[in-house]
C-alpha cells in the first residue's frame, strides 16, 4: 500500500512540496525505510527556528477559490456577448436588450481591462500575502507573521498549548493540504498555520508536542521509532485518504458502530423535535386543508437536514486513543479532523444520557477546553468548522469508563462513577436535603456531589441523568451562591468555574451547610491538586506519562468486572449523614470506596492546613489502575543513555 | 428569616462612598427613563398634562428611592478576604455570592475608574481568570488601596503561577 509513484520519497524541495499529497500515515505494513523518516526530517527542518512559508496552495484555498468562481460566473454571464464580439453576424444576435449589459458592451474594452486589472491585482495581493505569511518554531514558542498593510506578529508559548488540530476539509484534501491549528487558551488566540502539506503536518505535530512536553531528545527518538515500527509506510492519500484516522498507532479505544451513531442521533432530542414538527405540519395541512403550509416545510427540512448532517459529520468514524502526548481524537467523513489534546487540557467532563437513549444504555461524554476554535472566515467556502466537544459521541458504560479512565485514571475503576451515573441517596454522594424536593422534584435523592482528590463529581437528574467531573487541578475559581428563595429554604448552589463555554459545572439545591463545607473543602482540594499538577511539561512528570502509557491496557479486556454480584458501593454503609451539625471526624484515607469525602476535622470557619501531608491521600493504595508499567520512562532512560 | 450562608473571617469592607457612586448611577438612570417616558405624553397632549401622565415619573422617583436604599445596603455586603491560598470575594444581600480564587489562577488584575467613581475618588479592581464565568470585581476601593492590593496580588500570583 505504499505509494508506487514515489518509492524513494517525495521529490526534494521545500518541506511543503511533497505533492502529490502523501500522508505521513504509518499503517500495518513493515516500515518503508525512507518516507516516514523523510517526513520526520522535513518536520525537523520546519522546527529549526528559521522562518518558513505555508503550502503554496494556501492563497487558493484561503480565498482564491472564490475569485476563480467569480471570474467563471462573469464569463458565463457574458458568454453570448463575447461570442458575438468575436464571431460577428454569423449566428445572429437575439439576446434581449438590457441596459446594464448594453452599457457593458459599449464600454467593453474598459470593462475587460478593469476586470483583468482587478484580477491581477488580487492575485498579486494574494501572492504577496502568501509570501509574507511566515511561521517559525523555536525552542519555546511558535511565531507567525502575516499581513501586507497591517502587520501581525503572534507568538505563542509552547508551554501553553491547549491542543493541536489537523483539519482536512475535503477540498484541501484534494490538494494535499491541511489546516494546522495550535490551540491556545482564550478567545481568538489560536495560531493557525493554514495551510500545510499533509505529508509533514503529522510529523510536525509530534515535533511541536515533543518540545512542549519537555521530553528529552532520546525519548523523543524512541517514541518516533515506536511509531514507525508499530506502523510505518506511507499511503497514497487519494486511495487511502484517511489512513491517519484509523491506522496510526495507537488504535482507538472505543469502537462505535455506524448504526449506533445514526440511531443515537435520531433518538437524540433534537431530531425528535424535527419529527414532531413534521407531523404537526402535516396535521395542520390535512386537517385544515391549508396546503400552503407544505411550502414552509421546505426551508425547515433543509435546515434540519443540514444541521443533522453536520452533527453526524463530527461523530462518524470517531476514534479516541491515548498517546504519550495526550488524548488523540479523530473524526469526520468527508472533511476530517485529528487533534491531540495534551494532558491537563480538558477542563471538565459531562457524562449524560438523553431520555430516549436509556433503553439502550447509551451515554455521551462531552468536554470543555480552553479557547475557542476560530472559524477563519477566509474562503472556507461553506465548509463548516467541525469541532467536536465530544469525547465520546455515544457509547455504553464500558466506553464511558474507558474514556474517564483516560482522563482521570484514579477514577477508572471507582464505584463513584457508577454511583454517579445510576446511584441514589444512600451512597457516597452528598445529596440535597428532603426539603429541596420543591426544587428537584424527582431527583432530590440523586442531586448531589462527591469530592475525590482527583476530581469533583457532580451528579444531576433522575430522568435526564448526567454526571459532571471537574478535575481539581483545572478549577479556576469556585463560587457559592444563594438567592432569596434558596435563602428561605436554607439551600445554596456551588459553581465551579472552568474555561470554555461548553460546560459550566455547578450543583444547586444543596443544604447550605453542605454547600459551605464543599466550598471550603473545594478550595483546599484545588490547592493540593494545583501543587501536585504537572501537566504543563507533561513528559517531565513520570507518573502522568506512565498513566498515559498504561491507558490502552485499560480497554483491552483487562478492565475487571466492576460488580461481582452486588454493587460494591452498596456493601458499604452510607458514610454521610445529614446530621444537624457536622460531627468532627478524622480525615483518613478510606480503603474502599476510594476517598470518601468526610467533613473536615475542624469547622470550616477556622480553616487550617490539613493535618496530614496531602500526598498521603493522593493515591489510594487499593486503586488498581495505577501501576508503574514496564515501559515507564524511569526504566527506559538509562538504556537510552548508554 | 432563616440564617443565610456565610463565611466568617476578617472581611475587609469596601468604602461606604461606593454607595454614593451606586446611588448617583441609579438616580441618573431612572431620571432618564422617567423623563423619557413622560415627555412623549406631554407632547401628545399638547402641553395639557393629564393626571396619569405623571405616573411614570412618580414610579421612577419611587424606584430611585428604593435604589438608593438598596445601594447603601448592598455596599455594606461587598467585601474581600485574603486567605493563605486564595482570595475570597463576597457581594449581595438577597442574592449572595462568594467567589474564591486561588492566587495562582489570577491571570490579570485590572483597575478601572468610571467618571462617577472618579468624583468620589474610588477605583474598581477586576480579576480575570481563564474562566469567563468567574467575573470577580471589588468595587469601591479608595485609590491608593486599590493599587496596593493589586501590586500585592500580582506579586503573590506571580510566585504561585499555576498554569491553567
Amino acid at each position: 500500500m505504499t505509494d508506487p509513484r514515489h518509492p524513494q520519497g517525495p521529490p526534494p524541495g521545500g518541506p511543503w512540496q511533497g505533492m502529490p499529497p502523501q500522508g505521513m500515515s504509518p499503517q500495518g505494513t513493515p516500515p518503508q525505510p525512507s518516507q516516514p523518516q523523510d517526513a520526520r526530517a522535513k518536520a525537523a527542518e520546519l522546527v529549526d527556528g528559521e522562518w518558513h512559508q505555508l503550502h503554496p496552495a494556501s492563497p487558493l484555498l484561503r480565498g482564491g477559490l472564490a475569485l476563480i468562481i467569480f471570474v467563471g460566473i462573469l464569463f458565463s454571464v457574458f458568454r453570448d456577448r463575447l461570442i458575438v464580439l468575436f464571431v460577428p453576424d454569423e449566428f445572429g444576435s437575439d439576446f434581449d436588450e438590457d441596459p446594464f449589459s448594453d452599457f457593458i458592451v459599449t464600454q467593453l474594452l474598459w470593462v475587460i481591462l478593469g476586470m483583468i486589472g482587478l484580477v491581477l491585482l488580487l492575485m498579486l495581493l494574494f501572492w504577496i500575502g502568501w509570501r509574507v505569511h511566515r511561521f517559525r518554531i523555536t525552542g519555546d514558542a511558535v511565531e507567525v507573521q502575516q499581513g501586507i498593510f497591517v502587520k501581525k506578529h503572534r507568538r505563542a508559548p509552547l508551554a501553553r498549548i491547549q491542543g493541536i488540530n489537523i483539519q482536512k476539509p475535503w477540498f484541501a484534501r484534494l490538494l494535499g493540504a491541511c489546516k494546522f491549528e495550535i490551540q491556545q487558551a482564550g478567545n481568538d488566540s489560536n495560531v493557525d498555520l493554514n495551510y500545510l502539506s499533509s505529508s509533514v503536518a503529522d510529523a510536525l505535530r509530534y515535533e511541536i508536542l515533543n518540545r512542549a512536553s519537555g521530553r528529552s531528545t532520546a525519548d523523543a527518538q524512541r517514541l518516533a521509532a515506536e511509531r514507525q515500527t508499530a506502523a510505518g509506510g506511507v499511503v497514497n492519500e487519494f486511495l487511502h485518504p484517511d489512513a491517519e484516522l484509523s491506522r496510526v498507532a495507537p488504535g482507538s479505544l472505543v469502537r462505535i458502530p455506524v448504526g449506533r451513531i445514526i440511531a443515537s442521533s435520531v433518538l437524540d432530542g433534537w431530531i425528535v423535535w424535527a419529527v414532531l414538527y413534521l407531523v404537526g405540519t402535516l396535521v395542520v395541512t390535512f386537517v385544515f386543508q391549508q396546503w400552503w403550509v407544505l411550502f414552509s416545510m421546505v426551508p425547515a427540512a433543509i435546515a434540519f437536514f443540514a444541521a443533522g448532517m453536520r452533527s453526524l459529520g463530527a461523530k462518524l468514524r470517531y476514534s479516541i486513543a491515548a498517546t504519550p502526548d495526550g488524548i488523540r481524537l479523530a473524526y469526520g467523513l468527508a472533511s476530517t479532523t485529528t487533534e491531540i489534546l495534551p494532558p491537563g487540557r480538558i477542563f471538565a467532563l459531562q457524562v449524560k444520557q438523553p431520555l430516549l437513549w436509556r433503553p439502550f444504555g447509551w451515554w455521551q461524554v462531552t468536554f470543555t477546553r480552553a479557547g475557542k476554535t476560530s472559524s477563519d472566515g477566509s474562503g472556507s467556502s461553506g465548509q463548516s468548522q467541525q469541532m467536536a466537544n465530544f469525547l465520546l459521541p455515544v457509547g455504553d458504560l464500558r466506553d464511558v469508563r474507558t474514556v474517564i479512565g483516560l482522563l482521570l485514571p484514579e477514577l477508572a475503576h471507582s464505584p463513584l462513577v457508577d454511583q454517579g451515573l445510576f446511584g441514589q441517596a444512600p451512597d457516597a454522594y452528598v445529596v440535597s436535603p428532603p426539603r429541596a424536593r420543591a426544587f428537584r422534584w424527582f431527583s432530590v435523592r440523586r442531586n448531589g456531589f462527591h469530592v475525590h482528590p482527583a476530581a469533583f463529581l457532580l451528579r444531576h437528574g433522575r430522568i435526564w441523568r448526567s454526571l459532571q467531573l471537574v478535575p481539581g487541578a483545572r478549577v479556576q475559581s469556585v463560587a457559592m451562591q444563594q438567592g432569596p428563595i434558596y435563602g428561605l429554604a436554607r439551600l445554596a448552589r456551588v459553581q465551579f468555574h472552568v474555561p470554555g463555554s461548553v460546560l459550566s459545572p455547578s450543583i444547586g439545591a444543596l443544604d447550605q451547610q453542605d454547600a459551605a463545607t464543599l466550598f471550603e473543602h473545594a478550595m483546599r482540594t484545588v490547592k493540593v491538586a494545583i501543587d501536585t499538577d504537572a501537566s504543563e511539561s507533561w513528559a517531565a512528570s513520570l507518573s502522568r506519562n506512565a498513566v498515559l502509557e498504561t491507558a490502552p491496557a485499560v480497554q483491552d479486556g483487562l478492565m475487571p468486572a466492576p460488580h461481582p454480584g452486588r454493587p460494591q458501593w452498596q456493601q458499604e454503609p452510607p458514610q454521610w449523614q445529614h446530621a444537624p451539625q457536622h460531627a468532627p471526624q478524622l480525615h483518613r484515607p478510606a480503603p474502599q470506596p476510594p476517598q470518601q469525602w468526610q467533613p473536615p476535622a475542624q469547622p470550616p470557619q477556622q480553616w487550617q492546613p490539613p493535618a496530614q501531608p496531602p500526598q498521603q491521600w493522593q493515591r489510594p493504595a487499593t486503586d488498581a489502575s495505577w501501576q508503574p508499567p514496564a515501559a515507564d520512562e524511569r526504566w527506559q532512560r538509562p538504556r537510552d543513555e548508554q | 428569616m432563616a440564617e443565610r450562608i456565610d463565611v466568617t473571617g476578617a472581611w475587609q469592607r469596601i468604602s461606604m462612598r461606593y454607595a454614593s457612586v451606586e446611588a448617583v448611577s441609579t438616580v441618573i438612570w431612572w431620571l432618564i427613563v422617567g423623563v423619557a417616558a413622560t415627555v412623549p405624553i406631554w407632547i401628545v397632549n399638547d402641553g395639557d398634562m393629564p393626571w396619569w401622565g405623571w405616573l411614570p415619573l412618580a414610579a421612577a422617583i419611587l424606584l430611585i428611592v428604593i435604589g438608593v436604599v438598596f445601594s447603601v445596603l448592598r455596599t455594606r455586603t461587598i467585601g474581600y478576604l485574603q486567605r493563605d491560598d486564595d482570595l475570597l470575594v463576597r457581594r449581595g444581600m438577597l442574592f449572595r455570592r462568594f467567589v474564591a480564587v486561588p492566587y495562582g489562577r489570577m491571570q490579570v488584575v485590572d483597575i478601572t475608574q468610571g467618571p462617577v467613581e472618579r468624583m468620589f475618588g474610588l477605583k474598581s479592581l477586576k480579576f480575570v481568570t481563564a474562566a469567563a464565568t468567574s467575573a470577580i470585581t471589588i468595587p469601591g476601593m479608595p485609590g491608593d488601596t486599590a493599587e496596593q492590593l493589586r501590586d500585592h496580588l500580582v506579586a503573590v500570583s506571580e510566585s504561585r503561577r499555576a498554569g491553567l
